[in-house]
């Protein structure tokens, strides 16, 4: 059920059904005033209109203003954009990586093993160092050795002063 | 759709609600013109429509990924805009009538709408002064009452969507039309009688 005014503002807007508009003239008080008054309502409409019309301000701002949005939106799809989250290593992954890391220790164990080779054992000096030791404080404890490849080792033992001239052109 | 033929707003919406900035462009493109007019026409003043179009798209461009289609993208937005509008005249409904900027409001001469007027400096003065009272008629309207006559008036909206952009009932944008229009007839009461 419409109100007074809701079925003023649709005869006012002829968008009442003709039966509907009769009907509704026929309640009015005074017919002559409500037409009047929606003449004159017309008449402020059409100036309403006429003077609503787009400022020149605007065809001069135009592209400014749709660079404006364009800027807005793609800062705001560079903020909003998500990480790339770099996932978990899967399982096989590891394995693999494990098994790789294992061949390298291998290989790398191959290699120094191979290269230490022709190298005499390191106790054997150490040994012959220890058996030559004097235990005379008065003795000075330079001794050398000569290894198997033929050079020559100077071990410098009690740390004397200096290597006797003898020994060290040797 | 077929090469070279210009994407429909649907699929320029379902583009851009994945993300794809240049097919948002192109809706701006379309509808900013109509967007800015809606809001010029309830602001009446160039500056803050401006801010206030520059605001509804990129509401509209962070809601698209919400936005169901149900309605047009022409209605959606322009019920963004519209609200946008509202927000602005309750913000500066204590700001002084003189400083509404009627500098910028003066008719684009090329404008379908404009009257046709004689090049007479007298009739310009008083095309300008039957202006400046539209527009100091409508700022006396509050926010709600502003929306629905211009949505009406100027947008030619039905009832119907004017109640779904501004969110009331249809009786409520009647009652809202009511009340408007009589404040216009009340206030240039002097200017119609002249017509």
């Amino acid at each position: 059920m419409k109100n007074s005014e809701e079925k003023l503002i649709l005869w006012m807007d002829d968008a009442m059904s003709p039966p509907e508009a009769a009907e509704f003239e026929k309640s009015l008080a005074d017919l002559r005033a409500a037409r009047a008054d929606k003449e004159a309502w017309q008449k402020v409409r059409d100036g309403f209109k006429s003077h609503s019309t787009i400022p020149p301000a605007y065809d001069r701002d135009a592209e400014f203003l749709k660079s404006q949005i364009s800027r807005a939106v793609r800062d705001e799809l560079r903020v909003s954009a998500p990480r790339k989250i770099r996932p978990l290593p899967s399982i096989a992954r590891l394995v693999w990586s494990g098994v790789g890391l294992c061949a390298c220790a291998a290989l790398m164990s191959v290699i120094v093993i191979r290269h230490n080779d022709g190298v005499p054992d390191e106790s054997a000096f150490i040994s012959q160092v220890i058996e030559a030791h004097s235990s005379n404080p008065s003795r000075y404890g330079t001794y050398s050795f000569t290894s198997p490849d033929g050079r020559g080792t100077v071990i410098w033992l009690d740390n004397p002063g200096f290597i006797p001239a003898q020994e060290s052109i040797r | 759709m077929s090469s070279g033929e210009a994407p429909c707003d649907a699929d320029l919406v379902k583009a851009a609600a994945g993300g794809d900035a240049s097919a948002f462009e192109t809706l701006v493109d379309r509808h900013q013109k109509r967007v800015y007019m809606i809001s010029f026409q309830m602001l009446r003043n160039h500056e803050d429509t401006l801010d206030v179009v520059q605001d509804a798209f990129i509401r509209a461009w962070r809601g698209m990924a919400g936005f169901d289609g149900q309605a047009s993208f022409a209605s959606w937005i322009s019920r963004i805009a519209t609200n946008a509008s509202i927000d602005v005249i309750r913000r500066r409904q204590v700001r002084p009538q003189s400083e509404i900027d009627v500098g910028e409001i003066h008719p684009d001469p090329a404008s379908r709408t404009t009257p046709s007027t004689p090049a007479n400096p007298d009739s310009q003065i008083d095309m300008d002064e039957i202006r400046r009272r539209y527009d100091a008629a409508l700022l006396l309207l509050s926010a709600e009452h502003r929306a629905v006559l211009v949505l009406k008036e100027l947008q030619d909206q039905s009832y119907q969507e004017i109640a779904e952009t501004v969110g009331c009932s249809v009786g409520a944008v009647m009652s809202r039309l009511f009340y408007a229009r009589k404040k216009m007839q009340s206030e240039l009461k002097d200017i119609y009688e002249e017509l």
